[in-house]
Formats: structure tokens, sequence, C-alpha cells
């Protein structure tokens, strides 16, 4: 139970409001914070080149992040997080949702990365009566068209905003080569190189923490070598092979993880 | 119109097109824009021709795997999960997707 506590003041102090997204939300920003961005950026306003860049930047982003972290998790690389009320700056009904590629660039897991031109990418957009749930593995599903409901877009770039569709388009096209070069990196590793890779990948998930402790990180002599020369457990091979999950597997699936969540299993999308 | 195979809505839209069929990657160079892309599973390597893509239709996924996420995002109508989408459609074949009921249908 205190390792479970621990877990959950982590998450309270993360996200506060709604640290679970028990209430559909993921909101890592507070009020003041909401303010100082919506005054602070030059927004851009939606139109039908800037959107068809901006939504080519969101797939390059998502195909980097994937091909560098295997996955889409909050602690590796990026945070969607929202919807943040901003009709005081936008008008009624309007809100934002950030989608943060905070680390695309993670040299402690590929040292190929120091070249990297970017660090970190993250889109925002503001949206007039936009219907959308974040789930708690950072995740949203909106019934909504959600680029007939964008009105203003936002792009900074390690830090600085990329204002036009040329620049968006220079970033992305620089992505998704690099996603490429590293999804061909990837195939040609071994598999006790993969195997090794996936460790230092988990381990890494409380790098900061172990950082700020002055802890190595990084998996441990002993750890490397119980997995060396070993297969894979039965279930997870399976899993990589794209097996469909049995009903019997739902069902365990739900009462181990959170029974709410059944945009994972069920074929409907949530309302 | 009749259902050709089912799936799970991942990104909501409906488009009609042209299937090009990706088994491997020896395949990306068939898709042209507004092709409808047919594959057991997308991966990152594919971010251009899904980038091309009017609609993506996958054998296997859920709501959060790739080819979910990344349609999503780009806002192109997308079908997981169908499970034998690639041996039910045919290259050149013209259908529509309707990813808001999760469905490929014949055209006419």
């Amino acid at each position: 139970m205190k390792v479970v506590n621990f877990y959950r003041k982590i998450l309270e102090a993360y996200s506060p409001e709604d640290p679970f997204s028990y209430h559909g939300t993921n909101k890592m920003y507070n009020k003041e914070e909401v303010s100082r961005i919506t005054k602070r950026l030059k927004w851009q306003q939606n139109n039908p080149e800037a959107l068809r860049e901006v939504n080519k930047l969101l797939a390059s982003l998502a195909s980097i992040t994937y091909a560098i972290y295997n996955d889409f998790f909050p602690c590796l690389g990026r945070e969607f997080h929202g919807p943040y009320d901003v009709s005081k700056a936008f008008g009624k009904g309007t809100c934002m949702i950030s989608r943060d590629y905070f680390n695309i660039k993670p040299t402690h897991l590929w040292k190929h990365c120091k070249n990297y031109k970017y660090k970190s990418v993250n889109v925002l957009g503001i949206y007039r009566n936009l219907k959308i749930k974040f789930d708690f593995w950072g995740n949203y599903i909106s019934l909504d068209d959600m680029n007939r409901k964008l009105l203003y877009y936002a792009v900074i770039v390690d830090g600085k905003q990329a204002s036009t569709p040329k620049r968006i388009k220079e970033i992305s096209e620089y992505l998704a080569k690099k996603t490429v070069e590293q999804v061909r990196r990837v195939d040609r590793m071994s598999f006790e190189q993969t195997k090794l890779q996936f460790q230092k990948m988990a381990e890494s998930f409380f790098k900061e923490m172990y950082d700020a402790a002055g802890i190595d990180w990084r998996p441990t002599r002993e750890m490397k070598e119980k997995i060396k020369g070993k297969k894979l457990l039965k279930h997870f091979t399976q899993w990589a092979e794209g097996r469909i999950i049995t009903p019997k597997e739902i069902k365990r699936g739900k009462r181990i993880l959170d029974p709410r969540i059944n945009i994972h299993y069920d074929k409907k999308v949530p309302e | 119109m009749s259902v050709i195979v089912k799936g799970i809505p991942a990104s909501q839209g409906k488009v009609r097109g042209k299937v090009i069929i990706v088994k491997t990657q020896k395949d990306y160079k068939k898709v042209k824009e507004g092709d409808i892309l047919v594959t057991r599973h997308t991966d990152p390597s594919m971010v251009l021709i899904m980038q091309r893509a009017a609609a993506i239709v996958t054998d296997q996924g859920g709501l959060t795997s790739h080819a979910a996420v990344v349609s999503r995002e780009m806002g192109t109508p997308c079908i997981v999960g169908t499970k034998n989408g690639t041996k039910k459609l045919k290259d050149k074949q013209v259908i529509e997707v309707d990813a808001d009921k999760g469905t490929v249908n014949t055209v006419g």
C-alpha cells in the first residue's frame, strides 16, 4: 500500500484536479499557466493549408515517438493533456488541448539521438464545443470532427514558436525521415540487443526520480544477466504477434486494470 | 452497398477510394495520395504513406494501436481490428470506408 500511495501522490502532484482521469480530463497546467499560455502565444487561425501541415506534423510526431519508444505512454516522451477552459480568452465553449511531445531526443536511450535537431514539440489547439475524453493512459477519444472544431493552433518547438505552414512542414518532413531511419535501426538489432534496449527503456520510466535521488537508473549487471539468452514469455510472444484478445482475457484485464476502461476491448467508442 | 469487412472505428469519417494492400515495404511506393491503405498493422516506417492515405484499414490492433493513434492525430478515417481486411479486400478495388460505423462497404 505504501508504494501504491506513493504513486498516487505523484499523480496528484502532476494532475491534482483529476489524477486518475476519472472525469475524462488530464490537466497538467493550472489556471495561471493556462492564462499565461493563451496570452503569450501568437495563435494561428485554422485554415486548410495550415491544418494539412499541422496534421502531418502530428502524424510525424506520433511516429517518431513510437519508433524511439516502441509505444505511447506519458513517461515515454509525450503527454496529451486538457481540456482547459479558455472561454475568457477565446469565447464561450472554447477549450485548449496540448499534445506535448516533450522528449523526442532521448539520448539516455539512444546515443544517436544527440544529432537530432529537435527535442520538444508542443502542438496546442483551441477548439469550440469539443467533446473529448482522456483516459488514465493519456490517450484521448473524441466523437467530434476535431479538424472542423479547431479554431486556432500554436506549434512550439524547443521553446520557440513555429508560425508558418512552411516551417511546420519542414519539421514534419525531418521527423518523418528520422522515423524511417529509426525503424530500420531497430530492425537491424538482434533479439538480445532488443531485449536489453527494452529493459533499459522500462527502467527509464522513473529516471527523473532516480536522478533527483542520486541513484543510477540504468539496469544493473544482475538485471541484464537475468534476461540474457532467455526467450520471451509465451503470453507476450503472442501479444507481439497481434493476437486478438479473448473474452476471458478481457474479463481478467478489467479485474486487474480499471474496469471502466472499455475502449481497449469493446468495439464501441465510448460516449 | 454491402459490408465487406467490419472492425473497430478508431478515427471517424467516411471516404471513398481505391484499395492498396500493403504487405511489405516494397508495397509502400504503390500508395498514392487519396488511396485507401489496407494492411495487417501499421508501424512508424509507414508514416509517409499514412499521410498520403485517405483512410486506413488494418487487420489487427485496437483503439490505442499505432494506426489508431496516428490516424486520430491526422483526422484520417481509420478502422482497426478487422481481422481479415487484407484478405477480403482486393488491390485497386474501389470501396467506401465508413469509420463512423466501422464498416468497409462496396460502392455502387
